[in-house]
């Protein structure tokens, strides 16, 4: 039903905005629309990939009303993004419902790592200079990659610009601004800088500020008539800077390199849950965080047959947790986090016949993690990741296959170290096109990955347990594209739906071993994950000049608990995990501005193990509208865009007493030379 | 008929403050006005959760509100209700996270008063635990201190500052006892291993006592003396039972292990639990300092995750709650032979403690 709810409100904004169109049906002769517009908005990768893979271009995010990763990350499908509500609240990211640990996120093709908790923070990422989000569920096609990328069971990859130039310049930019509700403030730049043909230079940095705080409505209780009052979200604060530098060199015809730069830093407040009669008090907690990164690709097409590439990283954490109204002798409680990473990867490609070509890297990770506690283990981690895969191309099939090693090492300064692991973990996927003159394919994948206990896990003081074993995954996946067109009036009308079956085993939790006070994590849990997930996407063209894309997608996931048969909560959904799910987006192109309207939408979710009406966290829909102009002027092309958030103004959680704000605004104004 | 006539007099004490000067054991659980005939079960909810409630059972209809106070008052408990005792006529429940006493009427359940329990910074004090006499109300709380309410006016009116993180309380002779756990210090290992004594009239501590590391439960039986437990540092010093004599002599009760435990018309159940094996109930005999019956459970009912316990004084009644965290715990209730009478189910999320109402 929902789905048809979703589905109809995408109906009814397009009429919406065909009744509009008269009026503003104004010819402007700066204003064009280019004719590449469908290549450009419709990557044809996502209807070919051999597992479902979804991409969000520049061009797309620009109309979805996004400010983070972690915003456009929920327009995915298949997708739950735990957000905690507000510019600063933790953002992670789990792809059908297999739990943020499983869900990889890497930064210009290398991933990102934190040993520590096992999870990225998406919502520290910003989109100001991201070329394109791509989500892909198991593996995708590409087989000339890194190790560490076939091993997670799904990955997300942010793809910052690259440089580029036009008409012989050498030199171009963007400088932005953004502002708007909850004190946000801002600016950002972006550089490249062409030296030679064979080296170019980009920096770029933002700064973001903002106070963060929005009314909120507490409710005391589930029933109707319950009290109620209006209370303001506190603590809220954010700063963050960001600085990037890359330099991109073209060693020979056949070689090429790169090295990236990045820092970052942010000091944030973290509003506590909502406790009752204790609104005030409970949410003075801060989190100062300290990346800084550098990153090399190096890449070198040795000869039709064969072509390698090597990459290397460096990566350096800070955190500071700070309660400062926490009741021990110390009067606070102060945790501080460094951990550090040393990567390196070599990748060889061997395209070995026509369709065929074979693949092998091998990947070494080295991890540290430094906190203040007492007693604390100081573990160190040795990653060795070797990975053979092989490619088969062809007009109507496309299959690869994959089979990954991986062994850790632990040591540790302080106690035991936790078991060393190995593992082989094999991968499958292939694609068929049955029908010569129909752009109709039929996929399927399976994989079996683990990830790796985090140190919290193993090392945590008293909860830790040295003895974990990886938490298991096997997916399944059965599914179909479809694209089409209907002459020039609907250039592209794609149609995705994949079915799937996940199963994970030996899940980490913590579990009470004696007491409230005792606890363990242990390799207890036991899940079972079937669902659906179906995407629609469409441009139309109504005249040379007016044009609209729309898209919507919808997910359907039973992920069920199955522990333990005697437990209440067995064979009931998790956590956090709504049954049905979706979002939906339509922009319309016209001479004079563009329109764009966004639509998020959960059913009910349960904030506990329990599928009782007291752990029952309320379904939402959260519709956004925007309304940019771009323009050339003397400086150069100037975009400006106003977005009116959540306008309906609901008053919706997605983490039970973690408020997300109410109906906001945000302006910004671009200028690109 | 002594035995009855004594807790008749144990019933007016608590009803008349004005003679309330006696030396008697007045600790809430062991005043039963009369027979039982209906059961409040508080259940503490999950930290951040706002879900603790409040159960209602009547044993002659054998209905149950599970969420008898927003029923009553329409809004929740709040964040971590820690415990609840009923004195004269009214109702107290600690909330730890929300920091706040509810303050109800015992045969309404509506609230009187929410008192604020915050630090004078705003934070919540974290109350944990509460005992009741003279007309008073005692509280321990987290910021090193116990809260002095007034059972007239409801205000707190005096706060003494006692070891770190206060646990249990219990009043003997005219003595306050509290648990100093420390426990907010885990993160250094550094415990706290003492229990304040607080002159009543004075309220003010008078003696400070080594017990052990962490001390959690103290609860005396009608000789003065004081048991308590300590549940050691989770690594390498073990969890201990211990009786304070009058004189504040400490002596170990070795071989008794104690998850949680109550004292009842002096007899103390203790209940032990262990992760993945049966929890066990046992009789300690506070005038013999025996453990005088092993295995209290006598018609083979196995317990898994064993949480907290209770006894109604008057019927012998010993009422065992169940939790594994994530999941609605239950309740049994065992006669005193240690049959099962009855058992509620999913009666909600850590239920903690059950008290006795005619």
């Amino acid at each position: 039903m929902k789905f048809y709810k979703a589905v109809s409100i995408v109906g009814i904004s397009m009429l919406w905005a065909g009744t509009n169109l008269a009026a503003q049906n104004v010819a402007d002769s700066l204003h064009q629309l280019p004719e590449v517009v469908i290549t450009e908005k419709y990557d044809d990768r996502e209807i070919r990939s051999s597992a479902p893979l979804q991409i969000l271009t520049k061009q797309t995010l620009q109309n979805l009303n996004v400010l983070q990763v972690s915003d456009a990350v929920k327009f995915f499908s298949g997708v739950n993004v735990k957000d905690y509500g507000g510019i600063g609240g933790l953002k992670t990211v789990s792809v059908r419902s297999l739990g943020a640990a499983h869900t990889s996120v890497s930064y210009n093709g290398i991933p990102l790592s934190d040993a520590q908790t096992g999870q990225i923070d998406i919502g520290k990422f910003s989109l100001d200079n991201v070329e394109a989000l791509t989500l892909s569920l198991g593996q995708n096609d590409q087989i000339f990659m890194p190790a560490r990328l076939f091993a997670s069971a799904s990955a997300l990859d942010i793809r910052t610009t690259l440089p580029s130039f036009e008409n012989n310049r050498q030199f171009s930019g963007k400088a932005s601004i953004k502002g708007g509700s909850f004190g946000l403030f801002n600016p950002s730049f972006y550089l490249a800088k062409q030296f030679s043909n064979r080296l170019a230079a980009t920096v770029n940095g933002e700064w973001l500020s903002a106070n963060g705080k929005y009314p909120y409505l507490l409710r005391y209780g589930n029933a109707k008539g319950d009290s109620t009052s209006w209370e303001e979200r506190k603590n809220t604060d954010v700063q963050n800077l960001r600085l990037e530098g890359a330099l991109f060199g073209k060693i020979s015809e056949k070689s090429s390199a790169d090295i990236r730069l990045y820092y970052y830093r942010s000091d944030r407040g973290l509003p506590g849950a909502t406790i009752f009669y204790n609104t005030d008090g409970f949410s003075k907690q801060r989190l100062d965080e300290n990346t800084f990164f550098v990153q090399a690709h190096y890449e070198n097409t040795l000869s039709q047959l064969w072509s390698i590439q090597a990459n290397a990283k460096y990566n350096r954490g800070y955190v500071h947790y700070l309660d400062p109204t926490y009741l021990g002798s110390e009067g606070k409680l102060e945790n501080k986090y460094t951990q550090k990473e040393q990567y390196g990867s070599l990748a060889a490609l061997f395209k070995a016949f026509q369709h065929l070509s074979f693949s092998a890297s091998s990947d070494l990770t080295r991890q540290t993690l430094d906190a203040n506690f007492y007693n604390f283990a100081y573990p160190t981690r040795l990653t060795w990741q070797s990975v053979v895969a092989a490619k088969y191309v062809s007009d109507r099939i496309l299959a690869t296959s994959s089979l990954l090693f991986t062994q850790t090492f632990e040591s540790v300064k302080v106690g035991d170290p936790a078991n060393n692991q190995n593992r082989w973990s094999p991968y499958i996927s292939v694609s068929v096109k049955p029908f010569e003159n129909h752009d109709l394919r039929l996929r399927a994948f399976y994989k079996n990955i683990f990830r790796m206990p985090t140190f919290n896990d193993l090392y945590y003081t008293a909860i830790g347990k040295r003895t974990l074993k990886p938490e298991d995954t096997d997916q399944f996946n059965l599914g179909a594209t479809y694209s089409t067109s209907f002459g020039t009036i609907v250039p592209l009308l794609t149609f995705t739906a994949d079915g799937f079956r996940n199963n994970v085993k030996n899940k980490i939790v913590a579990y009470p071993v004696k007491n409230v006070f005792e606890w363990s994590m242990m390799n207890y849990g036991k899940v079972e994950i079937s669902g659906i997930d179906l995407s629609l996407e469409t441009i139309i063209r109504f005249s040379e000049k007016i044009g609209l894309l729309a898209g919507s997608n919808f997910t359907y996931q039973k992920a069920l608990n199955m522990t333990d048969p005697k437990s209440s909560a067995y064979k009931n959904q998790l956590p956090y995990t709504p049954r049905h799910s979706g979002g939906a987006h339509a922009t319309l192109q016209t001479t004079l501005l563009d329109l764009s309207y966004s639509l998020l939408w959960s059913g009910i979710q349960y904030a506990g193990a329990q599928n009782v009406k007291q752990n029952e966290v309320s379904g939402y829909t959260d519709h956004s509208i925007s309304i940019s102009k771009e323009k050339k002027t003397r400086l150069g092309n100037m975009r400006l865009s106003v977005e009116a958030l959540n306008i309906s103004n609901k008053n919706y959680e997605i983490v039970r007493y973690f408020p997300m704000p109410g109906r906001s605004f945000r302006g910004t104004l671009s200028i690109y030379f | 008929m002594r035995k009855n006539l004594y807790l008749l007099l144990m019933f007016l004490a608590a009803f008349f403050t004005a003679c309330d000067d006696t030396d008697k054991i007045v600790d809430p659980t062991e005043v039963p006005p009369s027979q039982t005939n209906k059961l409040m079960i508080l259940c503490e909810g999950s930290f951040n959760g706002n879900n603790s409630t409040l159960a209602y059972y009547d044993l002659s209809t054998k209905n149950i509100d599970k969420d008898f106070f927003n029923t009553v008052n329409g809004r929740g408990l709040g964040d971590t209700a820690n415990d609840i005792l009923k004195y004269g006529s009214k109702i107290y429940i600690v909330v730890n996270v929300s920091g706040s006493i509810e303050v109800l009427d015992a045969k309404s359940g509506v609230s009187i008063k929410n008192i604020d329990m915050k630090t004078s910074t705003g934070e919540s004090k974290q109350p944990r635990y509460a005992a009741a006499y003279g007309g008073k109300v005692y509280v321990t709380s987290f910021d090193d201190t116990v809260t002095r309410i007034d059972t007239a006016t409801l205000a707190i009116d005096g706060s003494v500052k006692v070891g770190r993180d206060p646990e249990g309380i219990c009043i003997k002779n005219n003595k306050i006892y509290v648990a100093n756990s420390g426990g907010l210090d885990y993160g250094t290992g550094n415990y706290d291993t003492t229990v304040s004594i607080i002159g009543r009239q004075n309220f003010t501590v008078e003696k400070t006592i080594e017990v052990g590391t962490n001390p959690y439960q103290v609860f005396a039986d009608s000789e003065g003396d004081v048991y308590v437990t300590t549940r050691g540092n989770y690594v390498d010093i073990a969890p201990a039972f211990k009786k304070i004599s009058p004189n504040y002599e400490v002596t170990a009760i070795n071989n008794v292990q104690v998850s949680e435990f109550t004292i009842v018309n002096d007899k103390a159940y203790i209940l032990y639990n262990e992760w993945g094996n049966p929890s066990t109930i046992k009789v300690f005999d506070c005038s013999t300092e025996k453990v005088v019956t092993e295995n209290f459970v006598t018609d083979g009912i196995s317990i898994s995750n064993g949480y907290k316990i209770s006894a109604d004084a008057y019927s012998g009644e010993v009422y065992v709650t169940t939790s594994d965290y994530f999941t609605f715990g239950n309740v049994f209730c065992f006669d005193k032979t240690g049959k099962l009478n009855f058992e509620l189910s999913g009666v909600g999320l850590g239920p903690n403690k059950v008290i006795f109402l005619n």
